[in-house]
């Protein structure tokens, strides 16, 4: 039976923990998880049978990284031959930068809030491909065919990041101050961000608008009581871990959309 | 017998100054008038070439300022095809000083270029620096937006600066035969239409050259006293001519016209230095290693040379101590942005200049 495999950094969390909870809307989906936190996760590969595990040469000098995988997932490989679909969680995208340009640049047709220095479509479209071209995924992930590969990029951080006095939410303010536009100009970014992941064989599932703040930042309270992948509760002020009802929002919305159309039909009755 | 000439040091003679230097040994040509340090802050324009000394000045870690900067996540290459991180401002290259005088004039309010905006396959573009919107703009009225911001970043950079590096290009220009505006391209070549009626070519002379930059100058100091100016010649050869003569010929009156305008000028006052880029690229000396196979660029070679020998003149390292911190932003700017990418603008210092004077070169084809 086909099922849905979830892979990918510690973002994977919020999406098992809110699988739990819609469980009972989708009885005949099958979904498995496979995790590890942070970039250690980028040293994970897919080999040609589609088998994601660490390097064997690697692994043999990393038994710590061994050993989480296999405390988190019980395991430490995962075989994706079998999958319909593959939703690969938490990919690492360039919105931050993103949204700097759009606090300090006002986008011919997208945004215009007086801030004084126009940028042409042109120069951000080119900008937009640029920061993706280098997020994209390796050669390993490119062009599998079966099973599908699905993106979920990771999402934007909490919108408590406001309230925090953090140099790197600097560029969120200006967007929270005049959100006008700022929708227009990510629905443009992450349109090319699809494009470009479907240039290489890749599909890409953006976070439910439902869960976003005018200024493009997550609301608020998914971000309040997330988990560790290890099953240990986040600091109250953390704002790039969503919780469980975050996961089950995304993934409700991913099961109920064409892009999990490589699923079979009573995985998603 | 005595005579003036007999006394005097090794560099003063040709055999011992040039002829008995190590072959690509620059030889101690430069004196410098006035210190230079790296927390002043610098404005670059000018030609080609001084995209060069703007990209060399900021590795080296001077506070190169840039009045409209981009995220540093923005890969360079990105960013020059739009015009930004090539000068202190989005203006392109400045060939000539009248332009330059110019877009003083209009970033202080105080002229308006005649036909502002160019067309090109339906598209808008402005005539004063076509080439930073490759694609042009969708309206006028964006073209003339973009421009007064972007004249405020002019104005706001211009008046910050310590240093104001210039590096005379061309003495060609075309220019509206009615208002006298000059403008970097000819029309048609980016974009607009050649209408020779409307449009005539100046070959300035050196009178006009020096004319049009001591009224910079003199213009510039009235708003920012205390700026000095450190020029140099551009020992890039012109692209093409329109003055009718062979290019080698045209190319030897204009950089001479030039040279000769920056001594004036250096001569004239206190505040201004020459630095001898030209001549170390072009020495005999150097024989032709400082120039690319087409003759014409300069190698990455003749640029660290010639870079070299200016820093080693102000008894400055090479090697910026700070490289990120050095980007100077304008002032809205400066707390909110760490520069990140000293490094990697290091690793794309061969990266091509932004010529809109090579297009000539195409539409000759």
């Amino acid at each position: 039976m086909s099922r849905l495999s979830v892979i990918g950094n510690s973002h994977v969390g919020a999406i098992k923990d809110g699988w739990e909870t819609i469980r009972p809307r989708w009885p005949g989906a099958e979904v498995d998880f496979f995790a590890l936190a942070g970039h250690k996760f980028d040293f994970l590969a897919p080999d040609a049978r589609r088998v994601l595990r660490l390097d064997p040469v690697y692994a043999s000098a990393r038994p710590g990284m061994v050993a989480s995988l296999e405390k988190i997932n019980g395991r430490t490989e995962i075989d994706l031959s079998g999958a319909g679909v593959v939703l690969w969680v938490g990919l690492a995208h360039p919105l931050a930068a993103i949204a700097d340009i759009l606090a300090r640049f006002d986008i011919d047709g997208l945004r215009a809030t007086g801030v004084g220095r126009p940028m042409s479509p042109a120069a951000f479209e080119a900008i937009c491909d640029a920061l993706i071209d280098a997020a994209l995924p390796g050669p390993a992930w490119r062009h599998w065919g079966a099973p599908r590969l699905i993106v979920l990029p990771r999402h934007a951080p909490g919108a408590t990041w406001l309230e925090q006095n953090n140099a790197k939410a600097l560029p969120w303010g200006p967007l929270a101050a005049n959100p006008d536009g700022v929708a227009a100009a990510l629905d443009l970014y992450y349109r090319r961000f699809g494009s470009r992941l479907a240039a290489i064989g890749i599909g890409m599932f953006r976070q439910p608008t439902a869960t976003l703040t005018p200024c493009g930042l997550t609301i608020g309270h998914f971000a309040r009581g997330s988990m560790r992948l290890k099953g240990v509760e986040h600091p109250e002020t953390e704002v790039s871990h969503m919780n469980a009802e975050f996961g089950a929002s995304c993934l409700d919305a991913f099961l109920a959309s064409r892009a999990a159309a490589a699923l079979p039909a009573e995985a998603l009755a | 017998m005595r005579s003036p000439y007999s006394d005097l040091p090794p560099d003063a003679y040709w055999r011992t100054g040039v002829a008995a230097r190590a072959p690509l040994d620059p030889g101690e040509v430069f004196v410098p008038r006035f210190a230079v340090s790296r927390d002043m802050n610098v404005v670059t324009g000018g030609s080609c070439f001084a995209q060069v000394v703007g990209r060399a000045l900021r590795e080296a870690g001077f506070a190169v300022i840039d009045a409209e900067p981009l995220s540093e996540a923005v890969p360079d290459d990105v960013a020059r095809r739009f015009g930004y991180r090539i000068f202190s401002a989005r203006y392109g290259n400045i060939y000539t000083a009248r332009q330059l005088a110019q877009l003083f004039d209009e970033a202080e309010g105080a002229a308006t270029p005649a036909l502002p905006v160019w067309r090109r396959d339906g598209r808008f573009f402005d005539a004063q620096r076509p080439n930073v919107e490759p694609d042009g703009l969708e309206t006028e009225a964006d073209v003339l937006r973009h421009r007064t911001a972007h004249l405020a970043a002019v104005r706001s950079a211009f008046r910050q600066a310590d240093l104001f590096v210039f590096t005379f290009g061309l003495t060609e220009a075309w220019v509206h035969a009615a208002t006298g505006t000059v403008y970097p391209t000819a029309p048609g070549t980016i974009a607009g239409d050649f209408d020779p009626a409307m449009f005539v070519l100046r070959n300035f002379d050196a009178i006009e050259v020096l004319a049009d930059f001591e009224r910079f100058r003199a213009q510039l100091k009235a708003v920012n006293p205390t700026v000095r100016f450190l020029v140099t010649t551009s020992p890039v050869p012109m692209t093409a001519t329109a003055s009718g003569a062979h290019i080698e010929v045209a190319n030897c009156y204009s950089k001479s016209t030039l040279r000769a305008v920056c001594g004036m000028l250096a001569a004239r006052h206190e505040d201004i230095d020459y630095f001898p880029g030209y001549e170390i690229i072009t020495s005999q000396n150097a024989r032709g290693a400082y120039y690319g196979p087409n003759q014409r660029n300069i190698s990455p070679a003749g640029v660290k040379a010639a870079m070299s020998a200016f820093l080693a003149a102000h008894g400055i390292g090479a090697a910026a101590p700070e490289p990120s911190a050095r980007v100077k932003r304008s002032k809205p700017d400066r707390a909110r942005l760490a520069n990140k990418a000293g490094s990697r603008r290091a690793a794309q210092a061969d990266a091509e200049v932004e010529c809109e004077e090579a297009l000539l070169e195409a539409f000759a084809r």
